[in-house]
């Protein structure tokens, strides 16, 4: 072990490993401020290029480019109210508000904080849960596998949006999505209708950057029109004015990154509903709730510490099990095995030093982005101001380099121009399109586990409730299920009784 | 933002259309499955059980599909509108989403996809660049042209000589 952490650190202090974590974390940050741009985009637009670099500098890139998406989202949700990425939207209410009262530095500055500790916890938690983890996974046969993965299911369908209808059909066609290719287990082919590209399947990559990266810019493009757009001054902070503040918020910190945590750590959900669930709880739980949403310094940092520290959680699904933690993180796995990597309990055992170098390459990136932070803060709002139509026709390119580059086949520009067209249609019908690619990385998973356990059982379900472990996972599914139609049932009864008086 | 009821209304027949189209064409493709998926897996030992056959799973994910279009459909047709979700468009240079906006956006991605193979990704780009921004309204001429004739060639030769990959080239 000693040899391990040793080689380890060797590794990452390699000019060409810090070289791809700082610009891992510079390019998040920049992609994370831009309004339309996310980290999930920007590891789908930048996954191919990392295919082509030895592992450990291609998964560090990717690695520091998530984080530093994750934070650079507060930018734009603190300096003009647009949340850069999902997982920054409730930063929105009170950063925005410190801004519009001149306090936009305190507000990027709790933010940089509060972002550089959530991760620390978020990898700390990936360090110390990720052995114990991978040993318990050791035991998982293919019924807990499949139990696992019908809940991430459930979970991805139920977090997905406002509708879990919704949420579940939009998982439902991933499934069948991922039907398209060859048999897992007889390897023949199907569904392939005589096209002899998809005899290897749709990829993910291509499919994420249509989804993500070229249905945000045909949005993007269709709305924009020229107009006035000022940036905010930010006047920076004094570095002691924050940490007293932070050490204020401790509690919150605290509550905030296990929340977040726990929800990375959970298969199928990440920072998009952490950081809501963070600040929710740091409401009830503050002794001034009326401040929320006024520019209270917890309104800032409870999402901001609790998406952070979603990210190294959610590595921990993605890893052990090769089930991932959220939408970034399935495209992270699709990178793992580009390099020859399979997640997986034996990922940690067989490739111990590539696993500490990575956990060593988070800590470094980690205080990059502290470093980064502090300096995004005198330049985002230049950044912002970068012209829309310029930009977006720009990564318009991007997304046809980034895809044509795994196989160098224009077929995978058409899938991936396919799928910009149908990320748009969803987004205007407001189908969650995070549940379609989840669930897409997720069939071949639930496919092979479940098929493999019929063959082993003959044909019976009865594994399921046989084995503790599965029976607990699917009584698990269950009740979110039920949760899931109560708060269904309830809302609508709410509606029916709002709408009654006026009636 | 909210759009107006009409384009709400026209939001909800398209979505009964299309969960129309993908029930009837999920459960077409799960009655004929068998012609879509080939062979037989192997025998497995002491059981013919055809839950073990490979048209099991596609089926009933197809079948999965078809139901819940259907109740997307049902769903659209008797609930109420709902609310536009925020978009995450730069406040202050944001419109409406015009027909005429998304018909040159789908023609110009299509030429994009047609050109690429025949006048290369460098000359395509440009253009796709330069004309994308143009009829978006942005009127800037010199950042427009340092980026659409800086960054096609510029991309080119970082995946040429950066990942040795040979984007697509010109005919002429």
């Amino acid at each position: 072990m000693t040899d391990a952490i040793l080689t380890a650190l060797g590794n990452v202090t390699a000019p060409t490993v810090l070289l791809a974590l700082m610009l891992g974390v510079v390019v998040g940050v920049i992609i994370g401020a831009l309004p339309g741009l996310s980290a999930t985009m920007g590891m789908a637009i930048f996954a191919p290029a990392t295919f082509f670099l030895p592992p450990v500098e291609g998964i560090s890139f990717l690695l520091a480019l998530y984080k530093g998406g994750t934070f650079g989202g507060s930018l734009s949700a603190i300096l003009i109210g647009t949340p850069g990425t999902a997982s920054n939207a409730a930063t929105v209410a009170d950063g925005y508000a410190m801004t519009r009262a001149g306090k936009a530095g305190r507000a990027l500055g709790l933010a940089v904080w509060g972002s550089v500790v959530g991760d620390g916890i978020g990898i700390l938690a990936l360090v110390l849960c990720a052995p114990l983890v991978a040993e318990f996974a050791l035991q998982v046969g293919n019924a807990e596998k499949f139990a696992i993965t019908v809940m991430s299911l459930t979970l991805v369908a139920y977090v997905s949006g406002n509708s879990l209808l919704k949420g579940l059909f939009a998982a439902a066609i991933g499934l069948a999505l991922s039907l398209v290719g060859t048999d897992p287990i007889g390897g023949s082919p199907r569904l392939t209708f005589g096209v002899r590209e998809l005899s290897a399947g749709i990829g993910v990559i291509p499919l994420a950057i249509g989804l993500f990266g070229l249905a945000e810019v045909l949005d993007q493009l269709a709305r924009w029109r020229p107009g006035p757009l000022e940036a905010p001054r930010v006047e920076v902070p004094l570095l002691r004015d924050i940490f007293r503040r932070l050490w204020q918020v401790k509690w919150t910190i605290g509550r905030s990154s296990l929340i977040g945590a726990f929800i990375g750590a959970l298969p199928g959900i990440g920072s998009e509903t952490s950081n809501w669930v963070a600040y929710a709880l740091a409401r009830r739980a503050s002794k001034t709730p009326e401040a929320f949403g006024k520019g209270a310094d917890e309104g800032v940092v409870a999402p901001e510490v609790a998406c952070n520290a979603t990210c190294g959680a959610a590595l921990i699904p993605t890893l052990i099990f090769g089930i991932p933690g959220d939408v970034v993180t399935s495209i992270l796995m699709g990178a793992l095995i580009a390099q020859g990597l399979q997640p997986g309990p034996t990922l940690i055992t067989d490739n111990t030093g590539l696993f500490y170098t990575l956990y060593a390459g988070l800590f470094v990136s980690m205080v990059m982005l502290a470093f980064v932070g502090l300096a995004a803060m005198r330049f985002a709002s230049r950044i912002i101001l970068i012209p829309r139509p310029l930009l977006f026709t720009a990564v318009a390119v991007l997304c046809v380099t980034g895809t044509y580059a795994i196989n160098a086949r224009l077929f995978d520009v058409g899938v991936m121009v396919a799928a910009g067209f149908i990320g748009w249609g969803m987004r205007a019908l407001q189908i969650p399109v995070a549940s379609l690619v989840l669930a897409f990385v997720l069939g071949g998973i639930l496919e092979d586990s479940f098929r493999r356990m019929l063959i082993q059982s003959r044909g019976e379900l009865s594994p399921l409730w046989e084995r503790p472990i599965a029976l607990a996972v699917c009584l698990v599914t269950l009740a979110v299920i039920a949760l899931a139609l109560k708060g269904t049932i309830t809302a609508r009864f709410r509606n029916r009784a709002a709408e009654t008086p006026t009636q | 933002m909210t759009l107006g009821g009409r384009s709400l209304s026209r939001l909800r027949l398209a979505m009964a259309a299309i969960s129309a189209a993908i029930c009837a064409g999920a459960g077409w493709l799960a009655l004929n499955i068998d012609s879509f998926v080939k062979g037989w897996a192997f025998a497995m030992p002491g059981t013919t059980d055809s839950s073990l056959a490979p048209a099991t799973f596609p089926r009933l994910i197809l079948w999965l599909v078809a139901l819940l279009a259907a109740a997307n459909l049902v769903s659209a047709m008797l609930h109420p509108d709902e609310d536009e979700p925020a978009q995450t468009v730069t406040p202050g240079q944001t419109g409406p989403i015009t027909l005429s906006r998304v018909i040159i956006l789908a023609l110009s991605t299509l030429a994009y996809l047609v050109l690429l193979s025949r006048a290369g990704f460098i000359l395509t780009s440009i253009a796709a660049i330069g004309l994308g921004a143009l009829a978006t309204g942005y009127r800037r001429w010199v950042p427009l042209l340092a980026v659409a004739l800086l960054l096609p060639p510029a991309t080119w030769y970082a995946f040429r000589y950066g990942m040795k990959v040979i984007l697509p080239q010109s005919d002429f």
